[in-house]
């Protein structure tokens, strides 16, 4: 990380770049989990209506 | 293919079997133990045609065997019984470590042994692993603390890590992937791995919540199930590339068979089974 952080003060580019994509990464990331997250609510509602209904 | 069709392609399956099985442990215990093992019967099956490639031999039939002994098991265990199901994974993982042994130092090169190993090794990813699958399904009630919701959720905390780190992993690497990880398999990135693992810890953060699990559960889960589920992968991968094969099977057509769809559920799925246990187990 202090590394990360000096090279982005040094203005290492590549370093400085690769720091920005696992960023990048890690939003999306969060964003995935979120959003999966969601998705298994959905399924369990939508399992929970089929089953009312079926029953 | 483009990333959006692909990603609705692999969203589609994931839904689409999510709801199968959670509709079916719902509706009737039997209706899910069929289901479940279809998919492992079929996995077995491409795993097989896999190690029969290239001359390779291995007892289909024993392998077959084993698997449904594992799957048994777990399937309405007595009072008690789930024990039973651990000693016969301790009891396997601890042949094909002998058979290793065995084979790398005693007896070296003997097909018999690498028969044994690769038969019995079948039985042992797949009937094994989703036997805990099974397992979580049905873990006697005594098992469990009364802190934890409802039981017949548990058994889709692995698919929830393991399906949301591969949506995070694959996101990641098609939007920022540069860095290759591996040789064994040329499509994954670091940026994917990084992006699995946070997409795996929120998944499993807020299903965790869900089912009412214990925060110290959460937590070993959300960081566990990212990583192994990457070894998961990354096994299946070298298994593949073993075998010179793109893809185990065409199940789902151009995305692969079960095996590729289920990969990271077999390393995912005993770490859930046997950290659901002994962290919610009544001492």
């Amino acid at each position: 990380m202090n590394n990360w952080l000096h090279a982005i003060k040094a203005d290492d580019a590549g370093t400085a770049a690769r720091a920005q994509r696992y960023a990048a990464a890690a939003a999306i990331g969060v964003a995935a989990g979120l959003f999966f997250s969601a998705v298994a609510r959905m399924v369990i509602s939508a399992a929970s209506a089929i089953l009312t209904y079926v029953s | 293919m483009s990333l959006n069709k692909d990603f609705t392609a692999r969203l589609a399956i994931g839904i689409s079997a999510s709801l199968i099985f959670l509709c079916l442990a719902w509706y009737n215990d039997v209706a899910l133990f069929l289901v479940i093992f279809f998919f492992a019967a079929f996995a077995m099956w491409e795993y097989y045609e896999l190690a029969l490639r290239n001359g390779g031999k291995s007892g289909k039939a024993a392998g077959y065997a084993a698997a449904a002994a594992f799957m048994l098991l777990a399937y309405r265990p007595p009072n008690g019984g789930i024990e039973r199901l651990h000693a016969a994974l301790a009891l396997c993982a601890a042949a094909l470590i002998a058979l290793k042994f065995i084979e790398n130092s005693l007896l070296f090169r003997v097909p018999a042994v690498s028969i044994l190993a690769a038969t019995l090794f079948g039985g042992f990813y797949i009937g094994g692993s989703m036997s805990c699958v099974l397992g979580l399904n049905f873990l006697d009630k005594n098992h469990l603390s009364a802190a934890v919701g409802d039981r017949h959720l548990l058994f889709l905390l692995p698919f929830v890590g393991a399906w949301a780190s591969d949506t995070g992993a694959y996101l990641s690497g098609r939007i920022v992937g540069k860095e290759k990880l591996s040789r064994i398999s040329p499509n994954k990135t670091v940026e994917g791995v990084v992006g699995a693992a946070f997409a795996g810890f929120v998944a499993i953060y807020i299903f965790g919540h869900v089912l009412n699990l214990p925060t110290p559960l959460i937590m070993f889960l959300g960081l566990a199930i990212p990583v192994v589920g990457l070894g998961g992968d990354l096994f299946e991968s070298s298994i593949k590339r073993r075998f010179q094969a793109k893809d185990s099977g065409a199940f789902f057509r151009n995305h692969g068979g079960v095996l590729d769809r289920f990969d990271s559920i077999f390393f995912v799925a005993p770490l859930t089974y046997f950290a659901v246990y002994f962290f919610t187990h009544r001492i």
